[in-house]
């Protein structure tokens, strides 16, 4: 009886989130890793930074002790999701957010807890916003699976893009995102700024000497200003193979 | 030659400033009131469009917590014509028929001058529409003025309201103080439409 009340009081969020942590204790003073996963119903999906064409971001609030300070944070390569001619960024199945934190060098509670409020919206046909309080206890020690979550998080992560050499260029109705690869099919450019391209707009790629570019359609909502041209590139080789670089690259304006 | 002529005058136009002025494509629609409401009938009068989804939980927050139909009423005091729009296609999540579209605006607490059908998505298109809600305003001389998100806070949660800035307000009264409307397109944040 008490079950079925529940049941109905509380209609299950269409994805679920929990933490994992790496190394499996802190050390004071060593920066460690919190893995946020979050598993979503299959037919289901969650937005990205940039949530593309629509959508809402996904936030993830951190509560740390006082002593402890946040470092960075790494979000796994969207994908598009594509419906009618409309193209979000987001998230299927699963998606780890790696997110770095940095201990006191003395003074480490003896029951740290961390909690992150999180919140998304989660879309099949229907839409809805759920929110999921998740926390921590960091003196708790090693965690059943953390270390190869951990481990397959961060070798989905984009690789660094610096290596690819990108240079971006802006054009009156397009940007020219350049970078040295051997090889590549395809390519697509997931800006991480909202407002700056057309999610929907078709990206063309073409090859000049040992430099691929590619012409990404600007969003008609951009506001031309100086900045960076931020977020990741997914790059299609032969034989299916897809590889992410995250990009940064000084935008540069023909004009100027 | 006729090719290199066009390929020409196509380079200039993309060099256009982007704050050109743009016609707001036109449009005639069945209304939830029976009528069918055409742009051209309109001319004259300051037009809202807001796409509109009885079902998206960001155009749930925009109602509940009393902002649009606010903005509703406060443009249509202004003499402005607020038509909600939805674009859901039959069967599609969000698609409502003009028999419950008004009693469906009523307990939303919305009361815009009506509401019009775009089941084949063609209207929606036309304006490049999204996500809902999606906001444009149209001059009396057929402009479109601003067309893009409801406000600059893409948050889920309805306290956020009070800490935006309404993109629809600041373009009214831009225009109102005799300047050009600054930002024209903004991105629309929400729910797809369900074309």
């Amino acid at each position: 009886m008490f079950i079925a009340f529940l049941a109905i009081a509380s209609a299950p969020n269409h994805c679920v989130a929990d933490l994992k942590m790496e190394p499996a204790r802190i050390v004071p003073g060593k920066p460690f890793w919190i893995a946020t996963r979050f598993r979503i119903q299959k037919g289901w999906h969650i937005y990205w930074l940039n949530p593309g064409d629509s959508g809402l971001a996904t936030r993830i609030d951190w509560n740390l002790p006082k002593t402890f300070s946040f470092l960075e944070q790494r979000w796994p390569p969207p994908k598009e999701i594509a419906s009618a001619g409309i193209v979000s960024y987001g998230y299927e199945n699963v998606a780890v957010v790696l997110t770095k934190i940095m201990p006191p060098k003395s003074g480490l509670p003896s029951h740290p807890i961390i909690i992150a409020k999180l919140n998304w919206m989660a879309c099949e046909q229907t839409c809805v916003i759920e929110q999921q309080s998740v926390s921590l206890n960091l003196s708790r020690g090693h965690l059943e699976g953390s270390r190869s979550l951990l481990a397959s998080a961060r070798a989905a992560l984009p690789a660094d893009g610096r290596l690819i050499e990108p240079i971006a260029q802006e054009q009156a109705d397009h940007f020219v995102l350049s970078f040295r690869l051997n090889g590549a099919r395809s390519a697509y450019f997931f800006c991480q700024d909202r407002g700056v391209v057309e999610p929907s707009g078709q990206q063309a790629l073409k090859r000049i000497g040992g430099r691929f570019e590619l012409a990404i359609p600007k969003a008609r909502a951009y506001q031309p200003k100086s900045g960076n041209l931020t977020g990741v590139l997914s790059v299609e080789y032969d034989r299916n193979i897809r590889k992410y670089w995250a990009i940064h690259a000084r935008i540069q304006s023909k004009n100027r | 030659m006729t090719i290199l002529i066009a390929a020409a005058i196509a380079a200039n136009c993309t060099a256009l400033p982007q704050n050109d002025v743009r016609m707001a494509p036109s449009f005639s629609l069945q209304a939830a009131s029976g009528k069918t409401i055409a742009l051209s009938d309109l001319k004259g009068k300051y037009v809202v469009l807001e796409w509109w989804n009885n079902g998206c939980p960001v155009v749930g927050k925009h109602y509940r917590s009393g902002n649009i139909p606010a903005l509703q009423k406060e443009f249509k005091e202004k003499g402005v014509i607020w038509l909600s729009i939805t674009s859901s296609a039959p069967g599609k999540q969000g698609y409502v028929t003009a028999q419950n579209a008004n009693d469906i605006m009523a307990r939303m607490g919305g009361h815009p001058t009506d509401i019009l059908f775009d089941p084949t998505g063609a209207t929606g298109r036309a304006y490049g529409a999204k996500a809902t809600p999606q906001l444009v305003l149209i001059s009396p001389k057929g402009e479109m003025l601003y067309n893009g998100a409801i406000d600059d806070n893409e948050n889920a949660f309805g306290e956020a309201i009070l800490k935006s800035q309404n993109y629809l307000r600041r373009a009214w009264n831009e225009i109102q103080s005799g300047k050009k409307v600054s930002i024209p397109f903004t991105q629309a944040y929400g729910c797809s439409i369900k074309y």
